[in-house]
């Protein structure tokens, strides 16, 4: 009982905290970020089984994280609004050459952070050759590039 | 993705602006609330702090003890008792825990080691060697917690004074 108690617990505060540091928070774009995550993880790792490495426990506290996880897709699936609370929705931050800046600045992403992603994932070198730049709801940039022969 | 996305010039994306900014509202008032959390944790209101630091008993007098208020469970607590002149007396010197407080905790280790331990009426004495009358002394319980929530304890010298105390244990 405890083992589950520990787990949902330790699941609902997770889910809170990373909800609330924001989409780019641990977007993973950073080395540091990633260091940042297994930090976290094997804190949580030895809050979660504390002195208890038996099997069992460790069996329990699977099963309850997957039974949260698996109950909260079926609420979200039902209900879009919970989905939406959970999981985010995407944010267009730069639009055919235009640059939402209060949109970019409340995501705490800059011009450079367009053009990380553009050079990563498209080999862009500049603005001009993106059509869109959308904010994920996992914190990823994602960029649309303009294409020739078809009008912007 | 039964409903229709919202669509941005070409682009087929799930935006929802007013949903946006109700949320960096929520998310503002969230990380207060985490600064909040975090500024009790280092003052000391969910776990040993400076300021809840308590003394249980007069400090100076014949028994004091000093221990923070709020504890975890399962982390390391120390208790501090002090011992003044009037009580240090004799060649023996032997204090008392309450039964039901120490049952709520794993004792890890007592310093100075005492001669003996032993159960008499509710209550484990700790009888502890003294070579010379001291003026004072020091002695020092560790223990970890193994249940949560309110405990309150009592400790005392035998035929002498004693103190009371009350640790919140956090799960």
């Amino acid at each position: 009982m405890e083992s589950v108690i520990r787990g949902l617990l330790l699941y609902t505060f997770l889910l809170l905290v990373f909800r609330l540091a924001g989409k780019r928070t641990l977007a993973q774009s950073t080395n540091f970020e990633l260091v940042l995550l297994l930090i976290i993880s094997e804190t949580t790792q030895q809050a979660m089984v504390d002195e208890d490495h038996s099997i069992t426990n460790g069996l329990l506290l699977i099963l309850t994280l997957m039974a949260c996880t698996i109950s909260l897709s079926l609420l979200k699936q039902r209900y879009r609004t919970l989905e939406k609370w959970l999981d985010d929705v995407p944010l267009v931050i730069f639009e055919n050459g235009h640059m939402h800046k209060d949109r970019m600045d409340k995501l705490r992403v800059d011009e450079g952070d367009i053009l990380a992603a553009a050079r990563q994932h498209q080999g862009l070198q500049n603005l001009d050759e993106i059509k869109y730049a959308v904010v994920e709801r996992n914190g990823k940039i994602a960029i649309i590039p303009k294409r020739t022969g078809k009008s912007g | 993705m039964s409903t229709a996305m919202a669509r941005i010039g070409e682009l087929e994306v799930g935006q929802d602006l007013k949903f946006e900014r109700r949320w960096w509202k929520f998310e503002r008032t969230g990380w207060i609330l985490l600064a909040l959390v975090l500024l009790f944790a280092i003052l000391g209101y969910l776990g040993p702090g400076p300021l809840t630091k308590h003394v249980a008993g007069t400090r100076g007098g014949p028994l004091w003890l000093e221990y923070h208020r709020y504890e975890r469970y399962h982390a390391p607590v120390d208790l501090r008792v002090h011992i003044g002149a009037v009580a240090a007396r004799g060649k023996e010197l032997q204090l008392w825990i309450d039964r039901e407080y120490v049952d709520a905790v794993s004792m890890e280790d007592v310093e100075p080691q005492p001669e003996s331990v032993e159960l008499k009426n509710e209550r484990f004495v700790y009888t502890f060697k003294v070579s010379e009358t001291p003026r004072t002394a020091k002695i020092l319980f560790q223990f970890k917690p193994n249940k949560f929530g309110k405990t309150p304890g009592r400790l005392g010298i035998v035929d002498g004074p004693e103190v009371r105390f009350t640790h919140l244990f956090y799960p």
